[in-house]
């Protein structure tokens, strides 16, 4: 699977052909669209925590500087098996309730707000656990094995259980030392290409040594995954390499954003100094 | 098909016969090489009457009984003149003697003086080596689809690309032919560079309106390229060392006018520098392409006539051959060109034509190959009869089986699987058309083209439900037919020649399209590949209509078109936007289908003698699409919907030894898609777009400048050639990308550029 991620890596290398002979600059007075501010949902129900996160803003104008405004006083429902959670304000914008959440099981979120209502169902799917979590040293960058580093590094590379006999959704979160790991891109993966059980991942993330790196590994249904896909695309933007497209929201009712029901599982490691190659795998 | 037959030669009756003029008919040749000379002009001397030589050398006009003085002449020739007694019907050869070398700039159309205004062609242009040549081009590396892309109605892919769009086609929409072969990548290094050696390439056709029925398969143009013949009667060697790639060409007969061979081949260098790094991982780094052309011919008799022309090249960039890309194309055509009577000709071809991708990365223990490509055997037959100087038939088909390989897995890791299908395919077409004069003043070039495509097993044909879940399949076994797409393309063009000088046209052309290029990306990476229609993949359909109005100024010294078009299209293909199209085994049931307009204006103006020649191009045009699953289901503009472009070409020849020669383009900017607003998802900044293409990049120009110094030696000539690039440094927007403004929240607008200024130096020889 690696090996195939670094099929991407490798064309970003053959873009750096044509960034070898280019420039760039500035361009003043750039004037874009500006478009009527829209409502964002960003609603994630968590098995992992027992909560579900309600945020709500509006869009802003590209190249402001401008925050993305709260939408205040909306009233949120998640229906279940017949049960309906209301999901209360907490602060400006930001709504949550707890529960413990059933897997196998269909969601359905309601939002009132400004007079209209906007909904949107997730199935949250059985959860898929680590079978290990390891690291490695990073002997060379394969992209680049002339480059040098000053500071050793370490890669993680995990295996799960992939369920069989179905298509399974991952995304791969990420964090160092309690910071979330910014990637430019999600880590969000399908099962599509494998065959074997048993999926072996390495990230293409640089530890050091004495980084504390938590993993979660979240299952979801596929509109989720087709959110996360092309929301990765809406995260660039320009010409070049892609035709950008607004993420694939599941809310019936114009709304941008998400609901997500996951599940998930969760591991950390410490990262200690290493013999090359050999691996230390820890809970 | 005999039906047909006798409609043609029915409708041919219309004309009344005129009996009391006789036929002169015959052949103009090159008096060194014996070369039948394709476009060399047969004229009456004080009348406006002539007629031109056709692909065989051939000629044919009808005349009263009486004498005449013929002028024969073509481009680089010293004309002549000859009296015929015409009494009887006659059939003469002429044999033209060379200029003092063919190499000399003199850049002149080789066709008829006011063929632009009597032919029926309309969309058509004609280019030939020679001007190409003298073009500034980027590296100076001459390549013919740059030139081209100054012509009215053609447009760059991007900036240095050789990649063309024709009248807001795609690219994939162009027929791209090498002496009859079809190529379905015609690049190199990522479309900077196309695959065509300018020293191995006679001339080329391009077809952007009025298809002929004899071409069909893509829906908005034919670029039909001919690789030059080896000389039967010495041998010459002429090369050249560029910025990027040397060239050397060879060519002589076999055995002296029977059989002639030629053999031109180009390498670039950039990876012999590699070789002089001290790291050991650069010296085996591979970075290089190169292309081989070859052709031999065989004159069996006067009637018969073989030609066996091969091409292959390859680009290849691997890191320490461990990692790394290589792509290329192997074309092999066979042609036999049998002629009954003058009048009567019938060309054969068998060819072979493969393209190939290979990225490959070894990793530790793991090796991957991604293997992707496509393979043709093709059978055409052209059959072409002068029935009478009023009439000209071509019948003909064509048969090609293709492979399509949409993407190969070969790996050694067993935990990795990737079932992506080839696809086969049969693609038909049978044709029939006339060129006939109705009255002195009326032509109709008028036909039809059957084309049929087969999906073909063996294969599983699948359905998808809304999830992209297979959820039905069909096997088909070898050979089985899956799917067959039939269809009836007429074709049909008109041309009232009000006088000698001035014009009117007007033509319909409907073409299908079974192949379809998958792009990931704007810009011509081999990550591309083609797959064929399917059960689930319908045709492209295209139909378009055009006038014009053509006119020729100061004894032909000036040539003027404008054209106006409406292309109405269906069936076109985008994908569902987040679509992996990268190894994608159901990208089939990602793909929307949607309609598509294009229209435009095309004005052109041509001073094609004396020492100053050269054009000026103009365009309006727009092209939308809409398909229900994108932007609302409102109309688009294509990417490379440019409103305004114009060229401007100007080559003077100071005196025998300088030559100058400069370009200007100006184009309005490509449609791309950039953020309208933005907003937060957990931590993450995603923008918000409100509309597909609905921003345009800024304005492109650009000036380029050559310079060509000749020197004839007694035995051989050399030349430099000084081309500068981008003369006035225009910084030309590559593409946008938005960047973090330190310390605040605020975005700025970032515009990425390719080439500054460039001056770069080709020194050629030839002997």
């Amino acid at each position: 699977m690696n090996t195939i991620l670094q099929y991407f890596r490798f064309v970003s290398a053959l873009c750096i052909i044509y960034l070898a002979v280019s420039c760039e600059e500035e361009m003043k007075d750039f004037e874009l669209p500006v478009a009527q501010p829209l409502l964002v949902i960003d609603a994630e129900c968590n098995a992992m925590n027992d909560s579900i996160t309600v945020r709500l803003s509006k869009t802003v104008d590209f190249l402001g500087n401008e925050q993305n405004p709260p939408v205040e006083g909306a009233v949120i429902t998640l229906r279940y098996n017949s049960i309906e959670l209301p999901v209360e304000e907490q602060t400006a914008g930001v709504y949550a309730a707890r529960a413990e959440f059933p897997y196998d099981t269909r969601y359905e979120l309601s939002v009132e707000v400004e007079g209209e209502t906007y909904t949107a169902t997730s199935y949250m799917p059985r959860k898929v656990e680590f079978t290990e979590v390891k690291y490695e040293k990073i002997t060379q960058n394969p992209m680049f094995p002339t480059l040098q580093y000053g500071d050793t590094t370490y890669n993680v590379a995990l295996s799960f259980l992939d369920p069989q006999g179905e298509t399974n959704f991952y995304r791969l979160v990420m964090y160092r030392n309690d910071t979330l790991v910014r990637r430019n891109d999600l880590t969000v993966l399908d099962d599509t290409y494998f065959t074997a059980d048993t999926i072996h991942y390495t990230p293409w993330t640089n530890f050091y040594e004495g980084d504390t790196v938590l993993l979660e590994l979240r299952s979801f249904d596929r509109a989720a995954f087709q959110f996360y896909t092309t929301m990765q695309a809406a995260m660039q933007a320009g010409g070049a390499f892609s035709l950008p497209d607004n993420p694939k929201s599941n809310f019936s009712g114009g709304a941008l954003g998400h609901f997500t029901a996951f599940s998930g599982d969760r591991r950390g490691i410490r990262i200690l100094p290493l013999v090359e190659n050999v691996f230390i795998s820890q809970n | 098909m005999k039906k047909s037959i006798t409609i043609i030669a029915l409708l041919s009756l219309f004309v009344t016969l005129q009996a009391q003029e006789l036929v002169l008919t015959g052949y103009v040749k090159n008096k060194q090489t014996q070369e039948l000379l394709v476009g060399a002009t047969v004229a009456i001397a004080g009348a406006n009457k002539g007629a031109m030589t056709d692909a065989n050398g051939f000629f044919t006009l009808q005349l009263p009984k009486g004498s005449y003085t013929l002028v024969v002449s073509y481009f680089g020739f010293t004309e002549i003149r000859e009296t015929v007694q015409l009494v009887r019907n006659t059939t003469r050869t002429f044999l033209l003697q060379p200029q003092a070398s063919q190499l000399e700039r003199v850049v002149v159309s080789s066709v008829a003086p006011n063929h632009n205004v009597v032919s029926t062609e309309m969309g058509t242009q004609t280019l030939q080596m020679r001007e190409i040549k003298t073009i500034p081009v980027i590296f100076g590396e001459n390549d013919i689809l740059k030139t081209i892309q100054l012509l009215p109605g053609v447009q760059s892919a991007g900036e240095g690309n050789s990649g063309f769009n024709v009248r807001g086609g795609g690219a994939d929409q162009n027929l791209v032919l090498l002496d009859n072969a079809a190529i379905y990548n015609a690049s190199h290094v990522m479309g900077f560079f196309s695959i065509f050696n300018g020293d191995a390439v006679d001339d080329l056709t391009l077809y952007k309106g009025s298809m002929p029925p004899e071409y069909g398969g893509r829906l908005s143009s034919v670029l039909d390229v001919s690789l030059r013949e080896g000389d039967m009667k010495a041998f010459h060697v002429n090369g050249g060392i560029g910025t990027i790639s040397s060239r050397l060409t060879v060519e002589g007969p076999i055995a002296k006018d029977k059989a002639s061979f030629i053999v031109s081949g180009r390498r670039s260098y950039a990876d012999m520098f590699l070789k002089l790094s001290q790291q050991e991982d650069m010296r085996k780094t591979k970075l290089f392409f190169y292309d081989v052309n070859g052709k031999i011919t065989y004159r069996i008799n006067p009637k018969n006539r073989l030609t066996l022309s091969l091409y292959n090249g390859t680009d290849k960039f691997m890191y320490q051959n461990k990692q790394g890309i290589y792509w290329g194309n192997t074309i092999a055509t066979l042609r036999w060109a049998h002629t009954f009577r003058p009048n009567v000709n019938l060309n054969s071809y068998f060819i072979y034509s493969n393209f190939q991708s290979t990225i490959a990365v070894e990793m530790d223990d793991d090796k991957i190959k991604l293997l992707s490509g496509v393979t043709d055997f093709c059978i055409k037959e052209h059959f072409s009869w002068r029935i009478n100087p009023r009439n000209s038939l071509k019948i003909g088909f064509e048969s090609t089986f293709h492979t399509f390989n949409p993407g190969t897995l070969d790996t050694d890791m067993t935990m990795v699987k990737l079932d992506i299908q080839k696809k086969y395919g049969w693609e038909n077409g049978i044709y029939i058309s006339n060129d006939q004069s109705l009255t002195e003043n009326f032509k109709l070039n008028y036909g039809f083209r059957v084309s049929t495509y087969s999906a073909m097993g063996p294969g599983s044909v699948y359905s998808y439900n809304d999830e992209h879940q297979k959820t039905d399949s069909t096997v088909f076994g070898k050979g089985e037919f899956i799917k067959t797409y039939p269809a009836f393309e007429p074709r049909l063009s008109a041309n009232y020649i009000i006088n000698e000088k001035n014009s009117i046209k007007a033509a319909y052309t409907r073409t299908q399209q079974y192949v379809h290029l998958i792009q990931g990306s704007t810009i011509s990476l081999p990550l591309d590949y083609w797959i064929p229609s399917t059960a689930l993949v319908k045709p492209e359909i295209c139909n378009q209509y055009s006038i014009g109005y053509f006119r020729n100024f100061a004894d032909n010294t000036y040539e003027f078109s404008a054209e106006l078009y409406y292309k109405d299209l269906d069936q076109q293909i985008d994908y569902q936007s987040g679509t992996n199209v990268f190894l994608n085994p159901d990208i089939e049931s990602y793909l929307l289908f949607g309609v598509g307009k294009s229209y435009g204006l095309e004005l052109f103006a041509k001073k094609s003698s004396g020492d100053f020649t050269g054009w000026i191009s103009y365009t309006l045009s727009k092209t939308q699409k809409k398909f229900d699953e994108l932007n609302h289901a409102q109309w688009f503009p294509v990417r490379n919907d440019r409103r305004n472009s114009i060229s401007m070409v100007g080559m003077y020849k100071i005196n025998e030894k300088w030559q100058c020669a400069a370009t200007w383009v100006f184009a309005n900017g490509e449609a791309v898609t950039l953020p309208a607003g933005k907003y937060t998802i957990e931590d993450f900044q995603v923008y918000y777009f409100t509309e597909r293409n609905g921003y345009r990049m800024p304005n492109y120009h650009r000036m380029d400048v050559s310079v060509t110094y000749t020197k004839k030696h007694k035995r051989y000539e050399t030349e430099w050639n000084f081309s500068i690039y981008n003369v006035y440094s225009r910084k030309n927007a590559f593409f946008l990308y938005f960047d973090e403004v330190p310390n605040s929240d605020r975005l700025k607008v970032m515009k990425v550029t390719l080439f500054p200024i460039l001056p770069s130096v080709t020194w050629n020889f030839r002997f």
